[in-house]
């Protein structure tokens, strides 16, 4: 009886995933082993995991949307009063899709229509409804709804997909990773929405996220009454009421902000003050849209690192590939190390390298790890030296240098793309929202590695990120930028303490709601 | 996320490349070797004529029968075979490297060059390949090689549009542009990042279009151009057949099986082709 008072039971559910691999060999991996949760309405159940632990596909199981080559061993679910075996009537899961079971996917540019707009997408659910006013409630204007899909950023196609499960009223929405890859501004609108959907409409949320500090400030919105939190690893979750008490279980570093300044100063040592990149109001724009960068410029000296904060859409990536040779730009110039120079099309011959935002994209899947990370030296005879030497720094085991990208976890993806930025000791490395997917233990440490790489070998960084703890622990400057202008710059203190600027000041207020839980 | 639920008609590919794939090369593999020595395979002189011995029916000393000529199907079938098979085999090799070069030169050479050189291929696209295939037959000459030509000049645009859009799609993949970034370039790109995305499209496409060219060239055979009598063809082989079909019926059997039998192996070397790189599609996590 106890069970038809919650919304959403799961019982013992063990599943695995069978991988073909090249040369017929057959891989097992177990997912969960025997989970067990239950959420009540209106209640909200945060699952913390690794990037690659296989979070997803909980999420994939709720909504009936396993393909082939995973198989369920047991489970049983309970939702509404309604009992699933999981393995005899799995597609009967498949009902509760849409009114009952709202999946907020991972990546909303594949769940909305490319070709339709907005608005007949929202049509679709319910014909009376004003997709204008819903768009309006997560923050998009409402003149916007006649647009498609790729009209908008990935962050607003987020926001797009959570004001459908607003029209939709679902009883349970499954968030998977709603806060990736947005600044903090446009996270905490995010989370608002979804903290007012669970309030009129007591439904209750299962978000899945790699993200802690996010869901410290889901816990701080919805309160202690309404919170779970269950820690996911090795395919069995540990539920907890609240995330204090993972305290232990998982570690995070760099705590506040402002706490890690000290050392970045003191290691500060006197700059040689050669100018190696000189930025001189570099303007760009897409067919169709407004600059992407107007008139940026900044000067970047040899062995400093400098970072760059902004809000997504603001364009830092496009800035970064404009100085790594990807991309052109239609007005200003660069200049390497006093002269003139342009980079396109990838002129920098790996004096210059990027770290892209996706580790997993930004790896060729035909060749193993090894192969990924020595191929930029050429026929160098040292390579396995350097191979090795490198690893060891990072933190890569030996074992995992023989796998190809796709069977890496997502840290483990992104030590690979980061050794292959290593190995070659370029002059200035370029980093894209480094480490964002990571899961935070991770991520710290990578930093704390990078960062010391760096200045033993006199490398200079720029960073481009809307996080500023990875700001803060790798940068001794940085520069704000709104709309592809630098509106603010200084000391990373300075900047974040005494923000002067009201962009920055709004990034910071924003900031300020997704710290670390711990302290 | 790449995720992909498998409908039926893969499941169905599946068992192909479980069961019949192997076979199918096997037996593939044993017609290239009967093409390439077809003395072992013949029994008896294919353009011997016997008038003694007029469309025999299969058995004994013929398998197949004899020809209204009275000479032996089975060894004119092989013979046959062999121009036609190799015939259509060289005409799409060719077509493919005419149309990979241009390719090539499109992506490569400045504007001026390239846009012409799509607007010409273009156009010769738009021609009907069987007319084509006539009309230049008849200005490159009527024999083997002059078919050849024909056919692979009729089918290399074709390739260069297909080369040239997975060459761009290749290309623009970030992980290619990442390890451009990365400092790498030249033929190491090529070999270890565009090579494995580009090759199972182009090995499925080339035997496919194989099979095409072969039943063009024995199209062509059929309508009496290309090879002469008393050399044997599949094509030619089927028009002397039709009129004998009341009286004789197995004198069709040879060439039409040889036809089906010749296109039906090439798909399936296709689908292997295919499936080479299938792997990608399991990396859903």
């Amino acid at each position: 009886m106890i069970i038809l008072m919650k919304l959403l039971t799961v019982e013992d559910l063990d599943i695995s995933i069978t991988l073909s691999l090249p040369g017929r060999k057959i891989l097992n991996r177990q997912i969960t082993r025997g989970i067990s949760f239950s959420l009540e309405p209106g209640q909200i159940l945060g699952v913390l995991g690794e990037s690659g632990s296989g979070k997803t596909l909980i999420a994939l199981t709720l909504t009936g949307l396993l393909g082939k080559g995973v198989n369920i061993h047991r489970g049983v679910v309970w939702f509404n009063g309604n009992k699933v075996d999981l393995v005899k009537s799995f597609h009967r899961l498949s009902s509760f899709r849409g009114r009952g079971i709202f999946l907020l996917p991972q990546s909303p540019a594949g769940a909305l229509h490319p070709y339709r707009s907005i608005k007949s997408q929202f049509q679709e659910i319910n014909r009376n409804i004003a997709p204008e006013a819903l768009i309006e409630i997560v923050g998009i204007p409402g003149t916007y709804a006649s647009k498609v899909p790729s009209r908008f950023s990935g962050g607003m196609q987020k926001r797009i997909m959570l004001a459908m499960a607003i029209a939709t009223r679902p009883l349970l929405l499954i968030a998977d990773e709603p806060t990736e890859g947005l600044d903090p501004v446009t996270k905490w609108e995010m989370l608002r929405v979804l903290q007012n959907l669970m309030r009129s409409n007591n439904t209750a949320v299962l978000f899945i996220t790699h993200d802690i500090e996010s869901l410290a400030a889901m816990e701080q919105l919805v309160g202690i009454d309404h919170f779970k939190v269950a820690l996911f690893h090795h395919g069995v979750m540990d539920i907890r009421s609240s995330i204090r008490e993972l305290k232990g279980l998982i570690e995070i570093n760099h705590t506040k902000l402002g706490s890690s300044f000290s050392d970045n100063e003191a290691q500060t040592t006197e700059p040689k003050l050669c100018k190696l990149l000189e930025v001189v109001s570099i303007e760009k724009t897409y067919p169709e849209t407004s600059k992407i960068l107007n008139g940026i410029s900044f000067i970047l000296e040899e062995g400093k690192h400098g970072g760059i904060i902004g809000k997504s859409g603001s364009g830092k990536t496009t800035l970064l590939k404009c100085i790594a040779g990807v991309e052109p730009f239609s007005k200003g110039s660069i200049k390497w190390q006093g002269k003139n120079f342009n980079p396109f099309p990838y002129r920098f011959k790996g004096e210059v390298q990027l770290l892209w935002q996706d580790p997993y994209v930004s790896l060729n899947p035909y060749i193993p790890a090894k192969d990924i990370i020595i191929e930029p030296l050429g026929n160098n005879k040292d390579a396995k030296h350097k191979l090795y030497k490198i690893t060891e720094i990072i933190g890569l085991e030996e074992d995992s240098l023989h796998k190809y990208p796709w069977e890496l976890s997502g840290g483990q993806c992104q030590r690979v793309a980061l050794a292959r930025a290593l190995i070659r000791t370029p002059r200035l490395l370029l980093l894209d929202e480094p480490f964002s997917g990571l899961y935070p233990p991770d991520r710290h440490k990578l930093a704390q590695i990078l960062r010391k790489f760096c200045l033993d070998e006199g490398i200079t960084l720029l960073v481009a990120s809307h996080n500023f703890t990875i700001i803060e622990a790798l940068t001794d400057w940085v520069w704000v930028i709104e709309k592809g202008k630098v509106v603010d710059q200084g000391k990373p203190k300075n900047v974040f303490l005494n923000p002067s600027h009201p962009e920055t000041t709004s990034l910071v207020k924003a900031a300020q709601n997704f710290l670390n839980p711990f302290v | 996320m790449r995720y992909k639920l498998r409908s039926s008609k893969e499941l169905f590919s599946n068992v192909q490349s479980r069961w019949i794939q192997p076979f199918g090369l096997l037996l593939l593999l044993l017609i290239i070797l009967i093409l390439l020595f077809p003395s072992t395979a013949i029994i008896s002189d294919p353009y011997k004529i016997d008038l003694k011995h007029r469309l025999l029916p299969p058995g004994g000393e013929f398998p197949l029968g004899t020809d209204s000529l009275g000479r032996c199907l089975f060894s004119r079938t092989i013979i046959g075979g062999r121009i036609t098979v190799t015939s259509g085999f060289f005409a799409t090799s060719l077509g493919a490297f005419i149309g990979t070069v241009v390719a090539l030169i499109s992506l490569r050479a400045p504007s001026l060059v390239k846009e012409p050189l799509m607007i010409i291929t273009d156009s010769w696209l738009a021609f009907p390949d069987l007319l084509l295939i006539l009309v230049l037959t008849l200005i490159l000459g009527n024999s083997i090689l002059g078919v050849i030509l024909s056919i692979a000049l009729s089918v290399w645009p074709w390739w260069t549009r297909f080369v040239r859009n997975l060459l761009i799609v290749a290309y623009a993949q970030e992980y290619v542009i990442a390890s451009r970034t990365a400092g790498i370039s030249g033929f190491r790109l090529f070999k270890s990042y565009i090579l494995p995305q580009i090759m199972p499209p182009i090995g499925s496409a080339f035997f496919i279009r194989s099979a095409r060219s072969v039943v063009l060239f024995g199209g062509i055979g059929f309508l009496g151009l290309g090879v002469q009598p008393p050399t044997p063809e599949w094509g030619a082989m089927i028009k002397d057949a039709i009129p004998l079909i009341p009286v004789a019926p197995w004198v069709i059997v040879g060439p039409a099986i040889g036809f089906m039998g010749t296109v039906t192996l090439f798909q399936w070397a296709a689908i292997s082709m295919r499936n080479l790189a299938n792997y990608r599609n399991y990396s859903f996590l």
